[in-house]
């Protein structure tokens, strides 16, 4: 066989026709890839310049607040008050109710958490 | 509009949640994506699965298509990459030409067109995988180096150096055929 009867025969390559059920059923895979697909992760990348702004103002804000000594000592005074006035308002109850909101947040969650999604063969689907 | 123009507007509607805009694009290469599948593995079936696997890559992958190459360039690389591995996960060992080559039956029944047809392709199927996929590509991309070059992601002078030497393997191989 020669190299143009080669080259005759590969460039004539017969054509298939993809079967009537094709693009149904790479469609059915495709909706149930998107329903399997996870969350999106949090832009790192895209919160970096907020990151480091709020990095910066940390640091300046706690370099101005340790050289101001008047500063500091009106500080310890306002947090000697809201404790006198927490005392007052009997803060336990608060802080019981604020856990119990929690903790049934985290049961409702729970409970409405879908069963994940099984995957079957390609030859299955069609 | 024009098919490159409309493919951007489906890959944007995808992008935005429409999931029922990427049939569009399916109906619309599902030809080409499984006549390259089958000239890979040469099985209907299986070059419908494959395929199949192709467009759910690309569906995940859709927002890593860069705008400066057409969708088909960037689908065919795609689809390329999935046969190339799933050639590789089931069939793993080559089968040297000559023992493929003794399968392929007598002079005399090897007469007929189609049976040339038959000798040649299964020849190609034989070949190490550097020499087969540019040859595979090239006739599917009906003989475009450059579309070749980038569907395998190398450099066109390399794609014409395995072009040549698979053409010599293939005829060495075929020399005394028919």
């Amino acid at each position: 066989m020669s190299p143009d009867d080669i080259h005759r025969i590969l460039a004539s390559e017969i054509r298939i026709a993809p079967s009537p059920v094709f693009a149904a059923s790479v469609m059915r895979a495709v909706e149930q890839e998107k329903r399997t697909l996870p969350s999106l992760a949090f832009p790192w990348r895209h919160a970096l310049p907020g990151w480091l702004a709020l990095l910066a103002c940390l640091i300046g804000g706690g370099v101005g607040i340790t050289g101001d000594v008047a500063w500091v000592q009106a500080l310890e005074a306002s947090v000697t008050t809201v404790s006198e006035n927490a005392s007052a308002l009997q803060f336990e109850w608060i802080a019981l109710s604020v856990l119990v909101t929690m903790a049934s947040l985290l049961i409702a969650n729970i409970l409405t958490r879908k069963p994940s999604q099984s995957w079957e063969p390609a030859a299955a689907r069609r | 509009m024009s098919m490159g123009g409309e493919d951007e507007a489906t890959v944007d509607r995808v992008l935005e949640g429409d999931t029922a805009a990427f049939a569009v694009l399916i109906a619309r290469w599902q030809g080409p994506m499984v006549n390259l599948a089958y000239r890979f593995c040469r099985d209907h079936a299986r070059a419908e699965d494959m395929a199949q696997e192709a467009f759910l890559r690309a569906f995940r992958r859709l927002d890593s298509w860069r705008r400066d190459a057409a969708f088909s360039t960037w689908l065919f690389a795609l689809a390329t990459n999935v046969y190339r591995d799933e050639l590789r996960r089931a069939s793993p060992e080559t089968v040297p030409i000559d023992t493929e080559m003794a399968a392929g039956g007598s002079v005399e029944e090897d007469a007929v067109d189609t049976d040339r047809r038959a000798l040649v392709q299964r020849a190609v199927q034989s070949l190490p995988p550097r020499y087969r996929e540019p040859l595979v590509l090239f006739y599917f991309h009906e003989q475009d180096v450059a579309a070749t070059a980038r569907s395998l992601g190398l450099p066109e002078g390399t794609v014409k150096a395995r072009l040549s030497r698979g053409r010599d393997l293939l005829a060495s191989k075929l020399r005394n055929r028919i």
